[in-house]
């Protein structure tokens, strides 16, 4: 599982989305989850969910209206992601991006190897 | 752990900023004792410079020919910015080979040249625990000590500051200002800071908790500092034998 915390307004965050909704499309069906988090508080919905729509993206984006997620996660910067096991343990945190394909892709099918 | 400095819009990765920052005092502090080698600042300059372009284009390539897929799949990735994408054997292989073209092409000094770079090595290994422990990598074995640390959800040896504090030390050794340095034959300062470097990795290997664990309870950095030190004692030894 990938989560991603990013808003709308994040250049890095907006420029990884569509290489992470191809790698969503490829791996989805293996038992790969995204949960792109907005993180909502320091953003506009509106925005988001039409940033949203306009990429077409198809993985669930969740809503952190009150910044917990993001002090739960620590966050320190946008966009930040975690590549979480089958066990439920973040084998790695990407501060900052945006995250390239390739980079995606090798960390998603050695999760899926595991 | 300070993985990102946000200054405004700007979020700078403080890791890669301390490591530049290391390159930059480390070929300071070697460019005023290069004379006593008898080296060309320029030439040690040039050597790095070429080392370090050939290093991150080897770093990348390697890392492109282990995941050809992953590659094809999205081949502008090869000019991503991420450091994730990167093969550090495959990078160090790369500069080395390249610098060693370069100093037979200038004709340079193996034993003098090596000596020059030195203390840009002692600078970079203290950069280098200061980027860890910004970063949080090379974290340790959880620990109920005192002076244990809060790292990744779990109290931990502060490795990162025991790498710092070895580091330290091997700079106060060998600082290149030492009288002592210049009696020495060509070679054995920099092959003695390789040993004592490769000791003290040894000592700090059996804290570590992110190294790969090999058979016995041996990790593969202390396998890999068994072999550096192995290796400049006897490339010390065949230098003291040859001037003698």
């Amino acid at each position: 599982m990938l989560i991603n915390l990013w808003t709308s307004w994040c250049p890095p965050c907006k420029a990884e989305m569509p290489a992470l909704q191809r790698v969503y499309a490829n791996y989805q069906g293996q038992g790969f989850e995204i949960l792109a988090v907005n993180a909502t508080n320091q953003d506009n919905l509106a925005d988001a969910t039409a940033f949203a729509a306009q990429k077409g993206l198809k993985f669930p984006i969740l809503v952190d209206e009150r910044g917990d997620v993001s002090r739960l996660y620590a966050l320190r910067s946008l966009p930040t992601s975690f590549f979480v096991d089958s066990q439920g343990v973040i084998r790695e945190v990407v501060i900052g991006g945006p995250m390239s394909e390739a980079l995606l892709r090798i960390r998603v099918e050695q999760l899926l190897e595991e | 752990m300070l993985p990102v400095l946000q200054i405004g819009p700007l979020a700078i990765q403080v890791p890669g900023l301390v490591l530049i920052l290391g390159l930059w005092m480390g070929l300071n502090l070697a460019e005023r004792y290069t004379s006593r080698q008898g080296i060309e600042p320029s030439s040690l300059y040039n050597l790095v410079f070429i080392a370090l372009i050939a290093g991150l284009v080897g770093a990348r390539l390697a890392y492109a020919i282990r995941y050809p897929q992953a590659f094809a799949a999205s081949p502008t990735s090869l000019f991503s910015l991420n450091p994730g994408l990167l093969d550090p054997l495959g990078g160090t292989a790369a500069g080395i080979i390249a610098a060693v073209i370069y100093g037979q092409r200038k004709k340079i000094p193996l034993w003098p040249t090596l000596d020059a770079l030195t203390p840009l090595l002692a600078v970079l290994t203290l950069a280098s625990s200061l980027a860890h422990l910004a970063s949080g990598a090379a974290f340790g074995l959880q620990s109920q000590l005192p002076w244990a640390i809060e790292v990744w959800g779990a109290k931990r040896h502060p490795t990162q500051i025991y790498e710092m504090l070895m580091a330290s030390l091997m700079l106060i050794i060998f600082w290149p200002g030492r009288a002592v340095f210049k009696r020495w034959q060509p070679g054995i300062y920099f092959l003695a800071f390789c040993a004592c470097s490769a000791a003290g990795a040894l000592f700090l290997q059996a804290f570590r908790a992110d190294s790969t664990l090999l058979a016995n309870g041996i990790r593969n950095g202390q396998l890999a500092a068994w072999a550096v030190l192995a290796a400049s004692l006897f490339a010390m030894g065949r230098l003291i034998k040859k001037e003698d």
